[in-house]
């Protein structure tokens, strides 16, 4: 496999499971200080 | 008339079925990119970003037509509402992702194929410009004022840096670019430059990215708004305590 081919797509994927991630987590936890409240 | 509850089920359901799908499609692209088509005749397996370089730009297109819109709707007077606002926010911030790893696979792609990481060719420094007007719009977002007022404020904002998105689209064909013109539908040739197993997986790929920026831009809208509607009960409540203070003293 091309290394410059990998790096573009392991760069995109990671920065995008990253960020989607990160809105996940923080919509869970919005929702149980929701619930909390 | 469906209550709350009933919403925000058919919300989580239809948030859960784009996620599938925008995983689903991801997969496809991936494999098919990476292991099924073929190599290109001048470009070998460099041709392999290609699948995904595109629909990023593409992506991050609709993402600033969205903000644009959003923010027409907002100034407005008949259809103002700070969802409107909220939307254009999600938006813009999963644009400037998009924009952001634009301009780093077409900087990885660049140094193979041009033998340079960056030069201050007119797409590039147009995209870049992009990348740095919609950084700025998001920081412009967090300044603390009254909710109606940065609304506006941001609402103008997104309408100024939107004068640079058919800049970056046209940039190849103004000037003289290093960079390629379109492959599919070029606006001179009215040719499409690539065909068979590559054209479809371009296509999906096109698919792919633009549910997953509905399905991003969704996720980030839901937990804006629920994130005001915390910060709107911790008001309420915090009135409360101080009313209840002020009437035992």
């Amino acid at each position: 496999m091309n290394s410059y081919v990998l790096a573009g797509y392991l760069v995109t994927f990671i920065a995008m499971g990253l960020y989607v991630g990160s809105l996940i987590v923080r919509q869970r936890r919005g929702r149980e200080r929701a619930t909390r409240q | 008339m469906r209550s709350l509850g009933e919403q925000r089920t058919l919300a989580d359901r239809i948030q859960r079925i784009l996620g599938l799908s925008a995983l689903a499609g991801m997969v496809a692209t991936v494999w098919l990119g990476l292991f099924v088509t073929p190599p290109d005749q001048f470009m070998g397996d460099l041709v392999r970003l290609i699948y995904i370089h595109p629909p990023l730009a593409w992506v991050a297109f609709i993402a600033y037509g969205m903000n644009f819109l959003a923010s027409l709707a907002y100034l407005w007077p008949r259809t103002r509402d700070l969802r409107w606002d909220q939307l254009a926010g999600s938006s813009a911030e999963v644009g400037v992702l998009f924009t952001g790893l634009t301009l780093v696979t077409g900087s990885i792609w660049g140094r193979p194929a041009w033998g340079t990481w960056w030069t201050w060719d007119p797409l590039l420094t147009t995209t870049a410009l992009l990348f740095v007007l919609y950084l700025g719009y998001l920081a412009l977002r967090r300044v603390p004022d009254d909710p109606e007022l940065r609304a506006r404020r941001s609402a103008i904002a997104a309408l100024i840096a939107f004068l640079d998105v058919p800049i970056v689209y046209f940039a190849v064909l103004w000037w003289k670019s290093l960079h390629q013109a379109p492959t599919v539908l070029n606006p001179t040739t009215h040719k499409t430059y690539i065909h068979g197993s590559m054209a479809w997986t371009l296509l999906l790929g096109f698919i792919a990215f633009t549910i997953t920026y509905a399905w991003m831009v969704m996720i980030r809208y839901r937990l804006g708004a629920l994130e005001a509607r915390v910060l709107e009960t911790r008001i309420t409540s915090a009135l409360r305590e101080r009313q209840l203070e002020g009437s035992h003293e």
